[in-house]
């Protein structure tokens, strides 16, 4: 008979009895749990005008105390008369500062988990912008009316993913936020509005 | 009593380790045969986009090349294409060239790590705004798709596309045992291709590719 027994401590592996299978938890080489579903997970929503000539427009943050890996950004558009907008999602180094700032409600999706650390929202005012790394993704999205009168030719949903829910593969990285400093946005490039512009989003992370 | 012991440390005698509370689980990190680490979100991962008007008849437009000294695996090519009128379509091919181009303009993009951990890119992207003078080799062609062109600014939005782009390799394309596109050495490149075909008026694009480099 052969003991599995932990190398640290005198924990030893446990068998499960109906399956007769071995306990195992997958790690990366860094020594990261990668279990499934195993991460605290929030989500943010907000609705808001932007500003004359938008830079940043939604924002997430970093946290002073934990990794925060975006799984999803989500944004839509409608104006008065129906036309296309252009929206990047960018990664910055620095702080933007300055310009009114409108934090949203970070919502945990399981009540044990503590309370979000990252900073999500959107900008009311123009800030000065932080240090751009670069543009992650860009789109050129259709923007239907708030209210159309009808419905023919009318999409279905007025917003796109920038960063795709369950996009990943594999093996590709979240786009992970550490420390304070790193910001994810989405941005306007300082463009003019279309009349009547206005914005939802969602924006999902975890936090580790 | 056994204590499983890494064979190419027996002098170290590093040991298994066995997680405690709660589920008393064996700790192990997946590896394939060839020895290369498999781990999830494992792989330095960068992005980067542009937005361009293309040369007249154009061959090349968006490149990825490969790297003089990590692997290159493509996850996404996304990519928008619209004109001043809309209501028209085109094609776009999907290359991997095992020689590299020659010539012309090309405007390479910010290569974007999505952890600051990571080292910087080493794989050159970017586009053409003159055409190479001379193709490399051609592998041959990945996929090839025909996508409607909206106009930039439509004055109505009747019959419009909700997104102006297409996936040409799409994000989440692989699933467990396939290979993403592999890049090996500098001389691989994986190209959008748009096979010397007339533009049509005021037609512009924008794009979007991830990788990751190991």
């Amino acid at each position: 008979m052969a003991i599995i027994k932990s190398g640290a401590t005198a924990d030893l592996l446990t068998i499960d009895p109906t399956s007769k299978a071995a306990r195992v938890t997958v790690y990366d080489t860094t020594g990261r749990d990668l279990s499934v579903q195993s991460k605290a997970t929030y989500a943010a929503a907000g609705t808001f005008t932007p500003p004359a000539t938008p830079g940043d427009l939604i924002t997430i943050s970093g946290s002073s105390s934990k990794n925060v890996r975006v799984i999803s950004v989500f944004v839509t558009t409608t104006t008065t008369a129906a036309g296309s907008i252009q929206l990047y999602l960018a990664k910055r180094s620095t702080n933007s500062t300055g310009g009114a700032f409108v934090s949203a409600t970070a919502v945990p999706f399981d009540s044990t988990d503590p309370a979000a650390t990252a900073n999500v929202g959107h900008w009311t005012t123009v800030p000065t912008e932080g240090t751009l790394v670069g543009n992650t993704s860009i789109i050129r999205i259709a923007t239907p009316v708030a209210v159309p009168a009808t419905f023919a030719g009318i999409v279905e949903d007025a917003g796109k993913e920038l960063l795709p829910w369950y996009v990943h593969s594999v093996l590709d990285k979240p786009i992970v936020l550490r420390g304070v400093a790193q910001w994810l946005v989405v941005h306007f490039a300082r463009q003019a509005l279309v009349a009547g512009q206005t914005h939802a989003y969602r924006v999902v992370w975890t936090e580790e | 009593m056994a204590y499983i012991v890494d064979g190419s440390e027996l002098q170290v005698g590093t040991k298994l380790t066995v997680v405690a509370t709660p589920a008393n689980s064996a700790s192990v990190t997946r590896y394939g045969t060839d020895g290369r680490d498999v781990s999830c979100q494992s792989k330095a991962t960068y992005s980067c986009v542009g937005e361009f008007t293309p040369a007249a008849t154009p061959t090349d437009m968006v490149m990825i090349t490969g790297s003089p000294t990590k692997t290159i695996r493509v996850v996404s090519m996304y990519f928008t294409a619209s004109n001043t009128l809309g209501g028209v379509s085109e094609t776009l091919f999907l290359n991997k060239r095992v020689m590299p181009n020659f010539g012309g303009t090309f405007v390479a993009a910010t290569a974007v790590p999505f952890d600051s951990l990571d080292a910087a890119a080493t794989a050159l992207v970017g586009h053409y705004t003159a055409n190479p003078t001379t193709l490399g080799q051609i592998m041959g062609t990945i996929n090839s798709v025909r996508v409607a062109l909206p106009p930039v600014i439509p004055t109505s939005f009747a019959g419009h596309a909700e997104d102006a782009g297409v996936e040409l390799l799409p994000w989440l394309s692989a699933s467990v045992l396939d290979k993403m596109v592999t890049l090996r050495g500098v001389s691989e490149c994986m190209v959008v291709n748009f096979n010397s075909a007339a533009l049509f008026a005021g037609e512009v694009h924008a794009y979007r590719i991830v990788w990751t480099e190991e």
